[in-house]
């Protein structure tokens, strides 16, 4: 048996029974976007009958395809004999290599194929002292395989094993750093641009690249005072089930950092924990102490109806998030925005539960929730209520205002004054609905997220938001926002970064900053509040595997946005450093 | 971090001892501010409740924090006086900590009484700022510049 890896050609899997791997040549190809069909069809010809096995509800079987459809990226086409036969898909960290698909057509399985490439695999992650981790179905005889290829067993649920092969050297220190073109880090990028500190450069870097946590540190954020429960994320990617996740991270200048812990990102952070200290690192080099947020005193309780607080509302350090229906209608025929992976996050969270995750909040649940997590001195300084795009009703949007009324008015039962400090991220409503909001809740501040300012763009990456019901009516909800709540007090968010997602997307850095100058400058004239948000092309996404813009780019849009917001006295009060945790623009008013 | 002295320790747990802070904006202008909320931590470093994210004070600690500068406090009850020289290590807006001092912030001043953050800082230098021990430092470094020679400890009653 001989391996190589060549470049792309395609050849459709063949019918006729082949030789054993030894008897061949077993080759790896990196794969490209002309091999979806073959990889979508290929999963789903070796997995139907122990994916149906395993779930009988029809919605978690398009989940389990729809969450390993095919990316190019980290995938190689097998090949045996010249032929496509198989697919193997890797996710590279420091300390491991997770093997997140790895398929052999039922023609060629047998002889030798899987566990031919896996001892490939093995012997990549040996070289570089990594370990190796898998999950797979227990229904899957593969398991069998895995483990006589000595995987040891992590922990199991109703549906997985998790497995992992240890590396050869113990694991963690040092890290091991991944070689990635050069590309300048937050500390040059400081010195280069002193109008933006290197705090909030490491926020943006370690929200695009994200972080990973050693076995120390997971251990460590297992204590009570960091324990925010299970998490998808941890657990979607196979990384040590059934431990617990932290909150966001915190800097030291008391940034927020909404990054999650797991396998999402290419070349992440990684988070040590020595001495009782939490230590970031980027590959081997020490970056700075940072922490974790506590845990609040009201998670872990249930509502009067037995439902964890948790998953009623979850916590930023000054923030109560609420979402009362967990649900995107765009993701329906299809038309979810290109960048999100709200469904696969929300299946996910409902896996997590056992399925006691309903698509909608009972606002009793809400009321309570809101009325625990106050008890709990100087913890919560503002709610902010988001769900999924819900376009039903008399008029679109309807059901979403209905819903969104409902739930404010439970939280305000908790509250003396008429308003209390709340945001709502929501579609585009017209000036009717708008009013109610006002008028029949404490609301203080909307937000209907524009995501992407150039028209046509706006068009191919948010073709939910382009069918209800376009982007003007998007703009026109905004300027309509601003009579009724007031200046400063409407918000739109813009995904930073995706407008350059190809192939329609900017070429280059400058054009996609001077439409976001456009864009920022556009609304602050008529009061609204402009922020960006780092772009991360999800797994889930459609945009997974797109290339995201330079740390660069992020330096120079925060630093244009806020300037210009400035210049209209705008100040981005609620979504501040201690509140939403996602803006690098808005964190630069902390002088201001 | 400079391991701060047991008197000055000693000083920091009297309620009447006086505390303020000195920080500069980023164009230099200096601010100084009374801050007798003023606390050590069991490790030595000092824990600032602010009540305002917006107070000037505030916004020098962050930039204090970002550019890597150093900020100033005395500290000081009756003819004892220390001075000392600190940096900003850390912004808490959330936690047992931010609750302990948000807690006695109410205890003092009632039940609407509020903070934004806590700002732990660490010293670094420490120098015994009483007039008293100024003025030995002085005498034995140089004891003839500094003083005026109608002092009373110099003139000779006449003859
Ligand atoms: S509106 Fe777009 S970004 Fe928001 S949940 Fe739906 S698809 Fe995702």
């Amino acid at each position: 048996m001989t391996f190589q890896v060549v470049q792309n050609q395609q050849q459709p899997p063949p019918k006729q029974p082949q030789p054993d791997v030894r008897e061949g040549l077993l080759t790896l190809r990196d794969a490209t976007e002309a091999d979806a069909a073959f990889v979508d069809r290929l999963t789903r010809e070796t997995m139907t009958p122990y994916v149906q096995q395993t779930w009988q509800d029809p919605s978690e079987v398009a989940y389990y395809f729809l969450k390993n459809k095919f990316t190019p990226d980290g995938t190689r086409i097998v090949q045996f004999n010249g032929r496509d036969v198989g697919r193997l898909t890797l996710i590279h960290s420091h300390d491991e290599i997770f093997v997140d698909n790895i398929h052999v057509h039922p023609d060629f399985q047998g002889r030798g194929i899987g566990a031919a490439v896996l001892r490939q695999v093995i012997s990549e992650a040996r070289r570089d002292g990594r370990a190796v981790r898998l999950q797979c179905l227990r229904v899957n005889p593969a398991e069998h395989l895995y483990r006589r290829l000595g995987f040891l067993e992590l922990d199991r649920n109703a549906t997985h094993f998790f497995l992992r092969l240890p590396s050869r050297a113990p694991t963690r220190s040092p890290v091991i750093r991944v070689p990635r073109p050069h590309d300048p880090g937050p500390r040059e990028l400081a010195a280069l641009h002193p109008g933006v500190p290197f705090f909030i450069l490491l926020k943006m870097d370690l929200q695009r690249r994200g972080l990973l946590l050693t076995p120390a540190a997971l251990d460590a954020v297992q204590d009570p005072l960091y324990d925010y429960g299970r998490s998808y994320v941890i657990y979607g990617q196979g990384d040590q089930v059934r431990k617990n996740a932290p909150g966001p991270l915190l800097l030291r200048d008391g940034t927020s950092v909404l990054v999650l812990a797991g396998a999402q990102y290419n070349e992440s952070y990684t988070v040590d924990y020595r001495d009782g200290r939490f230590l970031l690192y980027d590959g081997d080099e020490f970056i700075d102490e940072v922490d974790f947020t506590p845990r609040p005193d009201y998670y872990g309780k249930l509502t009067s109806n037995g439902v964890p607080m948790e998953t009623i509302a979850t916590a930023r350090p000054q923030r109560l998030d609420i979402n009362p229906y967990r649900y995107c209608h765009f993701w329906d025929g299809g038309n979810q925005c290109r960048y999100c992976a709200y469904f696969t996050d929300v299946k996910a969270s409902s896996t997590l539960a056992n399925g006691k995750f309903p698509r909608q909040v009972d606002p009793q649940d809400i009321y309570e929730t809101v009325r625990e997590a106050l008890k709990e001195p100087g913890r919560f300084s503002q709610v902010m209520l988001t769900s999924g795009a819900d376009p039903r009703g008399e008029n679109t949007f309807d059901f979403e205002v209905d819903r969104q009324i409902e739930a404010l008015q439970a939280i305000g039962r908790n509250f003396k004054t008429r308003r209390f400090a709340s945001q709502l991220i929501g579609c585009g409503y017209d000036k009717a609905q708008l009013r109610r909001l006002h008028d029949e809740t404490g609301l203080t501040t909307y937000c209907p997220d524009i995501e992407v300012w150039d028209p046509k763009l706006f068009d191919w990456i948010c073709p939910g938001k382009a069918k209800w019901n376009g982007r003007d009516w998007w703009i026109r909800s905004a300027l309509d926002a601003v009579d009724i709540f007031g200046p400063g007090n409407v918000y739109t968010n813009a995904v930073a970064g995706v407008e350059m997602a190809q192939p329609h997307g900017f070429k280059t850095v400058d054009e996609a900053l001077a439409s976001h100058f456009e864009a920022c400058e556009f609304f602050a004239k008529n009061g609204v509040i402009y922020l960006s948000l780092v772009w991360i092309p999800w797994r889930g996404s459609q945009f997974h595997g797109q290339k995201q813009p330079p740390l660069e780019f992020y330096a120079r849009l925060v630093k244009g946005l806020h300037d210009i917001r400035k210049a209209y006295g705008l100040k981005a009060n609620n979504d501040d450093y201690r509140h939403c945790g996602n803006h690098g623009d808005s964190d630069l008013e902390r002088l201001d | 971090m400079y391991d701060l002295p047991t008197e000055l320790l000693n000083l920091l747990q009297n309620p009447k001892t006086t505390r303020t802070l000195a920080t500069s904006a980023h164009d230099g202008t200096p601010d100084v501010v009374r801050r007798d909320a003023l606390a050590v931590l069991p490790d030595g470093s000092l824990a600032l409740p602010e009540e305002l994210d917006s107070s000037q004070t505030s916004k020098n600690l962050v930039l204090a924090m970002w550019q890597d500068r150093r900020v100033a406090l005395t500290i000081g009850n009756g003819n004892q006086a220390w001075h000392v020289v600190a940096r900003p290590w850390r912004c808490v807006v959330a936690g047992p900590l931010f609750k302990q001092f948000l807690l006695t912030a109410r205890a003092v001043d009632g039940p609407d009484a509020d903070i934004a953050a806590v700002w732990i800082l660490r010293p670094e230098a420490v120098r015994d700022d009483s007039v008293a021990s100024q003025r030995a430092v002085e005498l034995a470094q140089r004891p003839w510049a500094g003083a005026h020679m109608d002092c009373a400890r110099f003139v000779r009653d006449a003859d």
